[in-house]
């Protein structure tokens, strides 16, 4: 990891969760593990913060959890993505398109002045 | 389950400035706790293996994958707040119901007790005023009662002395009537 990575943007979180278990349903360990790995290691999550996150998107009934074991036979609580969630990923990835854009475009170098 | 080397207080009610949502119901609190423990230690037990795997030493791993996983009381106050806001909202809700329909019944009892004081006070005039017009009744039957006895009484009066005034007018007979 390097050693100076960019923090998470409020609510970015909640959209890489969302599309993590849009892939399959994972725990809190292995949702951390898959963010990082899509990341390449660019991203600095502090782990434990996935946790309010996941209750969060919980309390709103994108995702649902339910525990279970691993195939390290250990406990461990394995969130799914909703239908609900399903819909407020694609209104979120929307969303962040348009933002993206707006932001690129904001950072674009500005043209050379004319000789 | 417990955390890994965790300090007792993690889950204790003394968290620093972040608002405690407790009280609220006990058992439904006590059900979240142990969730969110047990899934915090899911994850050290999971990130600590793995960071051992990777060749750190046992007491290494618990300490790094602590220091990922970031401050446990912090982050298990923030997830047991927003898994219990729902409870808590719930638990306002009710305690305000419950209150207003206290004092709805506490209003209507005394609106009952004012308007059966007033009932009583007014058929208690009502019964006064029936008792002091049956009086008056009483009494001017009484006085007319009265006024007929001095009327019968003094025709009794002028009877006899009409009738006195008659014997002296006739003359007394003379002699004794013959046989």
């Amino acid at each position: 990891m390097p050693a100076k990575t960019p923090d998470l943007l409020q609510g970015t979180l909640d959209v890489m969760i969302l599309r993590t278990l849009e892939r399959a349903e994972n725990h809190g360990y292995g949702i951390a593990r898959a963010i990082e790995a899509a990341a390449s290691g660019q991203l600095a999550i502090e782990e434990g913060s996935l946790y309010p996150a996941l209750y969060r998107l919980e309390k709103r009934r994108d995702i649902a959890g339910a525990w279970r074991t691993t195939e390290g036979k250990r406990r461990a609580r394995f969130y799914r993505l909703t239908p609900r969630g399903r819909k407020r990923l694609k209104e979120q990835l929307s969303l962040w398109d348009r933002l993206s854009s707006a932001v690129n475009r904001v950072l674009a170098p500005a043209p050379e002045p004319a000789p | 389950m417990s955390l890994p080397g965790a300090a007792p207080s993690v889950f204790s009610r003394d968290r620093g400035p972040l608002t405690d949502p407790a009280p609220i119901d006990t058992q439904v609190d006590a059900q979240i706790e142990a969730q969110i423990a047990d899934e915090f230690a899911a994850h050290l037990e999971l990130l600590e293996h793995e960071l051992i795997e990777s060749g750190a030493a046992p007491a290494q791993a618990a300490a790094l994958a602590r220091r990922r996983f970031g401050n446990t009381d912090r982050l298990a106050h923030e997830c047991r707040a927003i898994a219990l806001k729902e409870h808590l909202m719930l638990k306002r809700i009710h305690l305000a119901i419950t209150i207003i329909l206290a004092l709805l019944l506490a209003g209507s009892v005394m609106l009952g007790v004012i308007a059966a004081r007033r009932a009583r006070a007014e058929a208690q005039r009502a019964l006064a005023m029936q008792m002091e017009a049956r009086m008056r009744a009483e009494q001017a039957l009484a006085q007319e009662q009265a006024a007929r006895d001095r009327a019968m009484e003094l025709k009794a009066q002028a009877d006899d002395k009409l009738r006195a005034e008659q014997l002296k007018s006739t003359p007394a007979p003379t002699g004794a009537a013959p046989k």
